[in-house]
């Protein structure tokens, strides 16, 4: 059973369509995130898992419930992105609040809410009202409610927003220990570095379309480019291997590596021969990648950034999606 | 159960958060203080009795059973009264040169002397008589339309009796009669009555005893504030005061004014919970949204409970110390004043849901609270109108305002309601019964069901919406 699942869902608001067709599959123990542009459609996709909005078509389903059922929510921990928790409250009462809200025992809750705000780095201040908290803490106590109650699904919808560096990489450490532990994580951020070190798989929607998704080798993946050099003191055949039809660039920054770029359906085995045969040494053979970013940017180059535009006359520039 | 402990315990603290429930707990708590400052002395038997007896002409017959009242015009005195350890004995003389003709020209006719004393205490015994009839009902135009409604006043006219019926009366008849208007009238229960022989009828003398007058609702009381440091206000039989600061101060002012600053209170209740940020955080949870806003709802009615049930309490509390008077009825005010809050409540919630205005949701609860209080003043004039005829309005006046009022909530018959069960609880049985025949009072099933209605829509309303709404 997959833990998130949607078939084809979409969502229209009004004229507006912010989700298209949007099908994935998230399975048990992953990271799996989530990229776009702002109004691509992110926040509205964990809205209809959640239920927060609904959907106009399509199918979704978490835990093995459809969307929006609170037996799966029971299940899952979300942290929304601009969430604002009552200034009234204290780090530990409003714990206290939503862990009730989640069925937790009081009993339970007493242990384990010092123990998740430890966890997150802001035990010390949990009997300090909320509104005297900076925006790095209130963020902390979003990720710890999200996950008091032990859930097996943890949506962050950007978990590091307004986190310092330090932070972040704290973050990252306990995304890392949830998993290990068996969670799985729905990662929305914006921070691709972040999401290329953690997530298992990624999904990048653009303008409610889902336009790619897989592995993060596969999105980084630079396919028919290796980087190849040989044994210090030899040669590079950089023209016989033209001949048999590759393309050959040696790297500014490196004149003795060599780019060497293939026709299409053609692999890197004949040129390894050719310089075999030479009785060249090969030293480096590198199938080359590029950065998440670099492959989010190469996929979304030259999109609009998230908004419907009237096509002619029309006045209203509208945003869908939330604010993601 | 957990979470709708949950969300009332949040909504307190939501409620606690601010300056302004502090501000009323500190208004509430020197109300409670003001109160409790007050003295209730009874005053001597010489200066109270003449007042306790003004109303002994006033007679409800049938053993003083009957609803409706007849009156006999009877002379009383009082002689030799002196104070004993929370009582008074003293010497009673009922005389009455003449029985109203109208009833005892028979008597007079078969030669026997008019006794109005005897006439009393006969009409008093026996079951009351022919209905007096309404002298506004026959005026010409009168409508009279409504079959709920009095056409007759409450009164009774005396039975006719014949001298030989007079004889019938017994000194034991007598002594119930004055110990029963004791009661009735001064709320003086322990009443000692023996007939004093020899005295030439219709003349009659009893040595009286009366025990526990200084927690008695009819007796005249000084009361003064601050504990005596305030020249006492003298000769106010104890009821009338205690209605009047139970009544008039607390359920009148106090809760308008109460009932206003909640509406301005919780009306940020729902706003907040439905913020962006907010509301998906709650939605989120594994609660269904109808169960959350209902919760939520009755959140915002338990400020109100706790708010009352200090204030209300308090001074019930102060007043049954300081006057002795403990019957527990003023605390039901404390629910009927969530009720009738849960009203306006209900409008404040459906109007925050729709607009997630806060400023919405007040203005337009206190605005309805206006229009209920009004509604409730043009429907009991044309209840009044329908039997004195003072006002000509057309037909369809009458329809309009009897629709509203049927459909509408209650708001003006819980303060009726509200001020029967005060009433009921301060004044003596007399005054009880003699201020009911002024007063129409509506039923409690009528004024709950009705308002129990108008909640259930409003909130179906805001739950339907919440329910269907993306945030």
């Amino acid at each position: 059973m997959s833990v998130i699942e949607t078939r084809e869902l979409r969502k229209t608001y009004g004229r507006i369509e912010a989700l298209k067709g949007v099908s994935i599959r998230v399975e048990k123990g992953q990271i799996y995130g989530l990229l776009g542009q702002n109004g691509a459609g992110k926040t509205t996709l964990i809205k209809v898992l959640l239920g927060i909005v609904s959907k106009t078509d399509g199918e979704a389903g978490l835990l093995g419930h459809a969307a929006g059922d609170p037996a799966a929510r029971r299940k899952v921990g979300y942290l929304p992105e601009d969430h604002q928790f009552p200034g009234y409250h204290t780090g530990y009462s409003l714990m206290d609040f939503y862990g009730a809200l989640y069925g937790v025992p009081a009993a339970d809750r007493r242990r384990k809410i010092p123990e998740t705000l430890e966890l997150v780095g802001i035990a010390g201040r949990m009997n300090s009202k909320i509104r005297t908290y900076s925006k790095g803490m209130k963020q902390r106590l979003g990720i710890a409610q999200a996950l008091l109650h032990d859930p097996d699904l943890v949506i962050l919808d950007e978990p590091t927003d307004g986190v310092d560096p330090l932070g972040r990489r704290e973050i990252r450490e306990l995304m890392q220990r949830l998993k290990d532990r068996g969670h799985t994580i729905f990662l929305n951020s914006h921070l691709l570095g972040e999401v290329e070190l953690i997530c298992d798989r990624v999904a990048i929607l653009q303008q409610g379309k889902l336009v790619r998704e897989g592995t993060i080798a596969d999105l980084t993946r630079q396919k028919g480019r290796h980087e190849m050099a040989v044994a210090p003191g030899q040669q590079f055949p950089a023209d016989a291997v033209m001949k048999l039809g590759y393309v050959v660039t040696p790297l500014p920054d490196r004149p003795d590596v060599f780019e060497v770029s293939m026709p299409d359906g053609q692999s890197i085995d004949p040129v390894v021969r050719l310089l075999l045969d030479k009785g060249l040494g090969l030293r480096h053979l590198v199938e080359k990648k590029q950065s998440l970013e670099e492959a989010f940017l190469a996929t979304v180059e030259g999109a609009e950034p998230g908004v419907d535009k009237r096509p002619k006359g029309g006045r209203r520039v509208r945003q869908v999606g939330g604010r993601d | 159960m957990r979470q709708f402990f949950a969300i009332l315990k949040d909504s307190f603290r939501e409620a606690v958060d601010g300056f302004v429930i502090y501000l009323m707990l500190a208004l509430s708590v020197l109300l409670v203080v003001v109160v409790a400052s007050i003295s209730f002395a009874p005053a001597p038997p010489d200066e109270a009795l003449p007042k306790v007896m003004q109303n002994f002409r006033m007679i409800f017959p049938d053993r003083g059973k009957s609803a409706a009242p007849t009156g006999v015009p009877v002379e009383y005195k009082t002689a030799d009264a002196e104070a004993t350890p929370n009582g008074a004995k003293f010497v009673l003389t009922a005389a009455s040169p003449k029985a109203p003709k109208s009833a005892t020209a028979d008597a007079e006719k078969d030669g026997a002397p008019a006794d109005g004393f005897r006439y009393a205490v006969y009409a008093w015994r026996e079951p009351a008589g022919e209905k007096n009839k309404n002298p506004f009902g026959n005026r010409p135009g009168g409508r009279n339309r409504n079959q709920n409604q009095r056409t007759d006043l409450e009164f009774v006219l005396p039975p006719p009796a014949t001298a030989a019926d007079l004889q019938t009366v017994t000194d034991a008849d007598m002594a119930a009669f004055i110990k029963d208007q004791f009661a009735t009238f001064a709320g003086v229960g322990d009443v000692t009555v023996t007939r004093r022989p020899g005295v030439a009828e219709p003349e009659y003398q009893f040595d009286v005893g009366l025990r526990d007058i200084s927690g008695a609702r009819g007796w005249p009381h000084a009361i003064s504030l601050f504990f005596g440091s305030v020249p006492p206000i003298k000769g106010v039989p104890l009821g009338q005061a205690l209605q009047f600061i139970e009544d008039v101060i607390v359920n009148g002012i106090g809760a308008a004014v109460t009932l206003m600053l909640s509406v301005v209170i919780t009306a940020f209740f729902i706003p907040n919970l439905l913020r962006k940020g907010s509301v998906d955080l709650l939605i989120s949870k594994p609660i269904g949204r109808s169960q959350l806003l209902v919760y939520k709802y009755v959140g915002g009615l338990t400020f109100i409970f706790l708010l009352s049930a200090v204030s209300i309490g308090g001074v019930w509390l102060a007043l049954a110390v300081r006057s002795g008077q403990w019957d527990p009825s003023f605390l039901l005010v404390i629910p009927v004043l969530t009720f009738t809050f849960a009203i306006l409540y209900a409008v404040s919630t459906v109007v925050a849901v729709f607009t997630r205005s806060a400023i919405a949701a007040i203005l337009v609860s206190l605005g309805f609270m206006l229009f209920l209080y009004i509604l409730g003043q043009v429907k009991s004039f044309f209840d009044m109108n329908k039997v004195t005829n003072i006002m000509e309005a057309p037909d369809w006046v009458y329809t309009v305002v009897d629709t509203a009022n049927n459909l509408l909530p209650r708001y003006k018959d819980l303060d009726k309601l509200t001020s029967k069960l005060v009433v009921d609880s301060t004044l003596t049985p007399g005054e009880v019964r003699l201020g009911g025949l002024l007063t129409d009072y509506p039923s409690w099933s009528g004024a709950i069901g009705v308002s129990v209605g108008f909640i259930a829509i409003m909130l179906a309303l805001s739950c339907w919406r919440f329910s269907r709404r993306d945030y």
